[in-house]
């Protein structure tokens, strides 16, 4: 039977009402659960749902809440349906005022009455998100749009209309930016400095701002486009508009743009608009021929190592100079003959896409990904390798239902040890990402898995590699130094970068 | 603590709705961030709005920010009328005093295309084009009342391309307060759909519906009320007028008067979008 509660005269807007029954309905024991005006047109609805109202004693203007499920489960609901009530409503909030208290904003609007504020980061399940930063966007704010879900033509409208009004919309699915010092999402505790980026993906920006930190240098802005912002039907919108405002910007004497190749006709538009910059811009279009994005003031990078190395040179007014050979801490162990396949477990998408491109460079033998790279094969199935394997774990069929592998550690754990209970696995290549987002101890996280793969393979009588690098400062919260000293001690091998730990790794197997 | 009359602060109304109605007294309704809502004690609703609050036709915008409403005001406080002053009581002792004087009478009449086959042609592609580019949302999903007022829409469109006056009736007996929140969703796509007829101009099928609506008011809540009275008398909110009268402009002015829409409440500009192009399709898609 279900429970009622009528609120008299008590108002709150659709999506108030929504989010709350969707919270009731998730509780342990509830079956059904809605919040809504009691009008007889909800009655009409509920009725229509099988649901007995004949005893509700309630009007227009009163707010109904219906519960169903197990007694004791309804009766808590209830009370935390009143207790969240009353955590938005009036009386509180000037208790609240009186306590001399602030109160979170309800509202893009109501936010910006409080404050100024320039940018609006938007974190709402996709269904919401378009709206919402249209309302950021016709308030006159820029939106760093951290959620997914987003279509395809909502994307487009909402960077139209943030380009008309000389604003940028960073997104959807924009897990990382810098503004203004500030790291926002996924993104590291680096210095500033001279040098902008601007990025289509979310870890390539952490690498190369981790890397110019580590030179030394440090950035102005590092703005997010989102990862569909180069296809041609969006036209790089946030690209051109990122770019444009770090030309503009006196502080910013060296530009870097990092994304996958784009359309043609967008890489173009791209490239005409860095070569009016006025100043140098180091482009990064992994898997792209540095020769076709290099000339005038543009200075093609291979690499996210080699993007950082250039983009600091250049700040320096020096030329950018050849990356050095990779380099690791620590002795290569010995490997059986039968060892011959790198497997890495990746948890940035953008360190899988670049280590693909650059195994199948060192021309090992097939390699096989589910990140789709030139002439990678797909994976018949994700979840077992074969042959030299690259995974992105942060892929869908994995995420689903579960946090990115950046938060959550587990599934990655489980699959090190599932590679290294196979005897032609000589090395298991890694990424470890610091920073606001992360895991706050990636390093303990992983201290049992290494253990048990290790000690799993040395029962069968071989060692592994692990090979790996950590993307992050000193100032991160996690601390590069201290997660690093972790790791080495765990018996990883820790090159600089993604691209040298690819480097080392294709060189342990080609032994 | 200051006695109640004592002024405790002064403040300016920049503009009147057109169905403000200056004199009387009553109690406060309801309090939002950006809205009070008045109860008249001979019934009706007026709304105190924020400086940034959309106008509607029974609102008074306020001249500057004042922060917050909702923690100013509280629901069941008194409020009078003094000469072109109002006068409203505050939790903290005296009144905030909301002086008319000056007040620009505001109305957004949305322009009849009808007898202008440019416009009207213009505005009927516009239509088309926010729905080839499903500019608006389809909020159906968020919550089974959403869902129930996008099926009613569509019922009444059915109608109103038959000119069928009993199942107008019907789809509009379905739809009035009908979803969850404060202006419940079927209420803003009625709302929306009134926009959409004074465009186009109004015509049998319209007075059936607007006789079937003004005989259900009492199935919602106040505030929901108050805006189906005025889009009842000709009035909408001034972005839902500017994005009617947008259609039969340039979709360029279209698509940017619909994003300004669409920061209306929660899901309520959309909604209100969603009845006007489906209102202008169903009179479009028939000769009745």
């Amino acid at each position: 039977m279900p429970k009622f509660h009528v609120l008299r005269k008590t108002y709150r807007d659709s999506v108030t009402l929504m989010q709350l029954a969707s919270k009731l309905a998730r509780l342990p024991g509830i079956s059904n659960a809605s919040a809504s005006m009691a009008t007889p047109a909800n009655l009409d609805l509920l009725r229509e749902a099988g649901t007995d109202v004949g005893g509700v004693q309630a009007g227009p203007n009163d707010l109904l809440i219906m519960l169903e499920g197990e007694p004791a489960a309804v009766d808590a609901a209830l009370a935390e349906a009143q207790k969240l009530l009353s955590d938005r409503g009036e009386s509180e909030e000037l208790g609240e005022r009186a306590a001399g208290q602030k109160r979170a904003p309800r509202s893009i609007a109501m936010a910006l009455a409080e404050a100024r504020a320039g940018l609006a980061l938007i974190s709402v399940p996709g269904e919401y998100a378009a709206a919402e930063a249209l309302k950021a966007v016709n308030l006159g704010l820029n939106v760093m749009l951290f959620s997914d879900n987003v279509a395809l033509a909502d994307e487009v409208m909402l960077k139209r209309q943030a380009d008309a009004r000389g604003l940028i919309v960073m997104g959807p699915d924009c897990g990382t930016a810098i503004i203004g010092g500030v790291p926002l999402a996924f993104a590291n505790k680096v210095r500033a400095g001279p040098i902008g980026l601007v990025g289509a993906s979310g870890t390539g920006l952490q690498q190369v701002t981790v890397l110019i930190d580590r030179a030394g240098s440090g950035i102005t802005q590092a703005i997010g486009t989102g990862g569909r912002d180069l296809k041609q039907e969006v036209g790089g919108l946030s690209m051109l508009a990122g770019l444009r405002a770090l030309a503009a910007d006196p502080d910013t004497r060296v530009i870097v743009l990092i994304s996958k190749p784009p359309a043609p006709e967008i890489a173009q538009r791209i490239l005409g608009e860095a070569r009016r910059a006025g100043k140098p811009v180091v482009v990064n279009f992994l898997g792209a021929q540095t020769a076709a994005v290099s000339g005038g003031n543009l200075h093609g990078a291979h690499t996210l190592d080699d993007a950082a190395r250039a983009a600091v040179a250049l700040a320096e007014g020096r030329a950018p100079g050849q990356a050095p050979l990779p380099a690791a801490a620590g002795s290569l162990p010995k490997l059986a003959p039968e060892q011959r396949y790198v497997r890495g477990l990746y948890s940035g998408g953008t360190f899988c896409y670049e280590a693909t491109l650059l195994l199948l460079e060192a021309e090992i033998g097939e390699v096989h990904s589910n990140t789709h790279v030139g002439r990678a094969r797909d994976l018949a199935d994700p979840w077992r390798s074969e042959g030299h394997t690259l995974v992105d774990l942060g892929d869908d069929v994995f995420t689903r239902g579960r946090p990115h592998p950046m938060i959550d550690h587990r599934l990655r754990n489980e699959r090190i040890v599932q590679e290294a209970a196979d005897p032609s696995v000589a090395v298991i290549l890694l990424d470890v990402v610091l920073g606001y987002g992360s895991h706050p101890d990636p390093a303990a996280e992983m201290r049992a898995a290494l253990s048990q793969a290790r000690d799993l393979a040395r029962k069968a009588g071989r060692e592994i590699a692990f090979v790996g690098q950590v993307c992050g400062t000193e100032a991160d919260p996690q601390n590069l130094n201290r997660q690093s000293a972790a790791l080495a001690g765990m018996g990883m091998l820790l090159a600089n970068s993604n691209a040298q730990a690819v480097r080392l790794a294709a060189r342990i197997v080609q032994r | 603590m200051r006695p109640a009359g004592e002024a405790l602060e002064s403040w300016h109304a920049a503009s009147l709705g057109a169905r403000v109605r200056r004199g009387g007294r009553g109690q406060v309704h309801s309090v939002f961030a950006r809205a009070v809502n008045l109860a008249g004690e001979h019934g009706g609703l007026t709304a105190l709005l924020a400086a940034d609050a959309p106008r509607v036709a029974h609102g008074m915008r306020l001249h500057e920010r004042h922060g917050n409403l909702s923690r100013r005001f509280s629901p069941g406080a008194s409020f009078r009328w003094e000469g072109e002053d109002l006068c409203i009581d505050t939790p903290y002792g005296g009144d905030v005093r909301v002086s008319t004087y000056g007040a620009v009478l505001w109305r957004a009449p949305v322009g009849l295309v009808a007898n202008d086959a440019h416009r009207l042609a213009r505005a009927v592609q516009c239509v088309e084009n926010l729905r080839l580019a499903r500019s608006v949302p389809d909020v159906a999903a968020l919550h089974p009342g959403c869902a129930a007022a996008r099926l009613r829409l569509i019922a009444l469109a059915e109608a109103y391309r038959h000119g069928d006056a009993r199942a107008i009736a019907h789809a509009v007996h379905g739809l009035v307060g009908l979803g969850p929140g404060l202006t419940p969703a079927g209420d803003d796509a009625l709302i929306g759909w009134l926009a959409g007829i004074a465009l186009l101009g109004a015509d049998r099928r319209c007075e059936v519906l607007r006789q079937a609506l003004r005989a259900r008011l009492g199935r919602t809540t106040d505030v929901s009320r108050a805006h189906l009275e005025d889009a009842l008398a000709g009035e909408f909110s001034e972005p839902l007028a500017q994005f009617a009268n947008a259609l039969a402009r340039t979709p360029a002015e279209a698509q940017r008067a619909l994003a300004d829409l669409a920061a209306l409440g929660a899901t309520s500009g959309l909604d209100a979008a969603a009845g006007l192009l489906a209102a202008v399709e169903a009179a479009m898609g028939s000769h009745a």
